[in-house]
């Protein structure tokens, strides 16, 4: 049950330069400035961090997780600053994007010609911020890694942090019921989203929001929302209706 | 392309500490009612925004064709062609004959091209398709790329006629609609349209022989004998994508970083050539003792001497004459903002030493960045390497003349090899030699802004120029 969510931010990286003549290369170059920023934040990684809503999360995925991940879970959840262990759940396909803050470029744009050297080049870089923390922060870190002062730094918009929203017991008896029903035995835990919803702005004006749907998939195969060849199991799509209409009447039905 | 610069420190040791005189500040020998008609020609001409896909070109045809026409040349002697230059890109040529009433030898070709290169307004710190003259300056693109050449030649060859010279050869002017993107009108030019451009020789107006250094030293005017091969390739990478959030540990756009970081350590082997060997012959003589001169001296002396080549290719003055130069130009890469990139690609512009052969540099960038990125040539434009034009004694000793006339004798003309592809090498290739002898000049590095941003060109540059061409009219067709 999505009870919070990391904070979407998008940064944009730009780089100008004065250009000129493509058969005199100069020694300054935007593009290789870019990439050499983008490589710097390739090889970075943000601090690991724990909130209730994620200590909650791996309490629950540690006791049905064996193995060398269920280890690690272990590990970090006694001691917060294992940042070993911290990253090890991170490298798991499953788990990506639950420990720290994740920025990734996402877009690349540069020149005017093919015969002339550039004179801007720019990244987007999205970045998904754990809950709590400011996107300046983010921001003023960002150019802490790329360190180079003819890379500027600048945010696409104005999102202030995420918040999470406290339990419900109402809200949690009702998820609970319609996902047991469904699939009997299956653990319940509350869980950060790594994705932007439109649950942030109504978290931040002051209304709860939980992310309760009913929809399910196979871990990590489906995992395809804005990539290729996205896909729900036939299944699941059908389920979700009969989800939904439990919990409407639990929770506006007498 | 703009032909670049080929700079010569003439006279650097002996002029010492005195003080050179700022060249744009020197008076224009043009009369000035031939300035104010050059000026307008100039101004009418930035304003025509005559980037490729805008349609534009048979308005810039147009203006030239109607200086022709207003000045006595028959309209059976005026053709704008109109042909596709890249898919979509109707543009067109326009060819001109100034016929002698009685021709003792071949008819000579002059060249330029009418197109400029793409010019961003948010880039620019005016409009840069609004004419500005501003601090001796004019300012626009293709002020010096090269509607600056355009109408020295039209302007030199309608004061000409009004002052009734008569040519002893014919001399055809050609003006092409797509230098900057593929050359086809010089393609078609050099071959189909051969009937109406055959000639001994080819004159290029694109790229000022002279400059000044900063201290306003001459550096000398380089006629263009050779030039590199131009060919962009494609730097792709691919990934499966997905959801932003879950950064997979592979990513379309990394893997294209990596691959540019390495091109830009990247060295080709260095390479002479007889065009840059006696440039640099004549430059290490010049340069006397200096440190970049010594250089000279030892890669002259021992080609396989790496690190002077490394040496040379490093001053600004000497980018790109040592060896294949290639250089990122542009970028994209991804499909939305809060999606993992599905492909990454950068544009990489190589300029090839002459007789080096497009395919074994692809090889050796493939080589270069691994399996993970593909590397393919655009396949609009394969470039083809072509010989050197054997230097002509009546073309240089025509150029020496003009050039020392405005720049005095300080001011040395020697052969180069240009680093800028240009309309020449398809007329070379055809069997016509091509020399680049346009008049303009700048100070160098400051005005070598082609492509870039805020082009300007010299207001004495633009006028004198116009004589300059006149006075090769006059020696090589009179």
């Amino acid at each position: 049950m999505q009870t919070a969510e990391k904070t979407f931010a998008g940064y944009t990286l730009t780089v100008r330069n004065r250009g000129g003549h493509s058969s005199k290369p100069r020694k300054d170059n935007a593009i290789y400035s870019l990439a050499h920023a983008l490589d710097r934040i390739e090889a970075y990684r943000f601090t690991p961090m724990l909130n209730d809503t994620t200590r909650a999360y791996f309490e629950g995925r540690s006791k049905i997780e064996k193995g060398a991940l269920g280890d690690a879970m272990r590990r970090w959840l006694a001691n917060p600053n294992d940042g070993e262990a911290a990253d090890f759940i991170e490298a798991s396909e499953s788990e990506v994007g639950l420990t720290r803050t994740r920025c990734v470029p996402t877009r690349l744009f540069a020149g005017h010609a093919d015969n002339a050297l550039h004179q801007l080049a720019t990244a987007m870089i999205n970045c998904r911020i754990f809950p709590g923390i400011e996107p300046n922060a983010v921001k003023a870190e960002l150019e802490k890694i790329v360190a180079d002062p003819t890379v500027v730094v600048t945010r696409n918009e104005d999102n202030v942090a995420s918040l999470a929203s406290p339990l419900r017991p109402d809200v949690t008896e009702a998820y609970t019921r319609a996902i047991r029903t469904l699939h009997p035995g299956m653990p319940i835990f509350p869980e950060m989203s790594t994705g932007a919803s439109d649950a942030r702005p109504f978290r931040v004006a002051g209304i709860p929001v939980y992310g309760v749907n009913g929809a399910w998939v196979q871990v990590p195969t489906d995992f395809r929302a804005h990539g290729k060849d996205e896909r729900i199991p036939v299944q699941s799509l059908y389920d979700n209706v009969v989800h939904w209409q439990m919990m409407l009447r639990d929770l506006a039905g007498k | 392309m703009k032909g670049v610069t080929a700079a010569l420190l003439a006279a650097a040791i002996s002029t010492g500490a005195s003080a050179a005189t700022d060249p744009r500040t020197v008076p224009t020998q043009l009369p000035p009612a031939w300035q104010a008609k050059t000026r307008e020609l100039l101004k009418q001409a930035i304003e025509i925004p005559s980037v490729h896909n805008r349609g534009e070109m048979p308005r810039m045809a147009k203006l030239l064709a109607d200086q022709f026409r207003a000045a006595g040349i028959p309209d059976s002697d005026i053709h704008i062609m109109p042909y596709e230059a890249l898919p979509g890109d109707k543009t067109a040529a326009l060819i001109v004959r100034w016929r002698s009433p009685k021709a003792t030898r071949k008819p000579m070709l002059v060249l330029g091209h009418m197109d400029v290169v793409e010019a961003k307004r948010e880039d620019w710190k005016y409009d840069p398709f609004v004419f500005r003259e501003e601090g001796g300056y004019f300012l626009g693109r293709g002020s010096s790329d090269m509607k600056d050449g355009d109408v020295a030649t039209t302007m030199a060859a309608i004061k000409l006629m009004s002052e009734g010279f008569k040519p002893n050869r014919d001399i055809i002017f050609f003006y092409s609609g797509d230098e900057e993107t593929q050359g086809k009108g010089a393609t078609l030019a050099s071959t189909q349209w051969r009937n109406l451009t055959d000639a001994e020789f080819g004159l290029n107006a694109d790229g000022g022989c002279a400059a000044y250094d900063r201290d306003f030293r001459p550096l000398g005017c380089g006629i263009s004998i050779a030039e590199k091969t131009f060919q962009t390739y494609f730097f792709t990478t691919h990934n499966p994508g997905g959801h932003s959030s879950r950064p997979r540990p592979d990513n379309a756009i990394y893997d294209l970083a990596d691959a540019l970081e390495r091109l830009r350590a990247h060295r080709f082997q260095p390479m002479l050539n007889d065009a840059t060997r006696g440039y640099f012959t004549e430059r290490a003589r010049q340069e006397g003792n200096s440190v970049l001169g010594e250089a000279m001296r030892r890669w002259l002396a021992n080609p396989n001497d790496g690190a002077a080549a490394d040496a040379i290719e490093a001053n600004p003055l000497e980018v790109g004459l040592t060896r294949t130069r290639c250089v990122a130009t542009m970028l994209k890469g991804g499909h939305a903002d809060n999606a993992l990139p599905q492909s990454a690609e950068a544009t990489v512009n190589c300029r090839i030493m002459p007789g080096v052969q497009p395919k074994d540099v692809q090889a050796e960038l493939q080589q270069l960045v691994g399996p993970k990125v593909e590397v393919k040539p655009d396949p609009n434009y394969i470039g083809v390497p072509t010989p050197p034009s054997p230097l002509r004694p009546d073309v240089l000793a025509a150029v020496t003349k003009a050039v020392q006339r405005f720049h005095g004798p300080a001011m040395r003309v020697y052969p180069v090899m240009s680093t800028g592809a240009s309309d020449g090498s398809f007329f070379r290739a055809q069997g016509i030699p091509v020399y680049d002898v346009d008049g303009s000049w700048g100070i160098s590095p400051e005005d070598e802004r082609a492509h870039g941003l805020d082009e300007r060109t010299p207001v004495r540059s633009m006028y004198d120029d116009v004589l300059h061409w006149e006075m090769i009219y006059r020696a090589l067709a009179g």
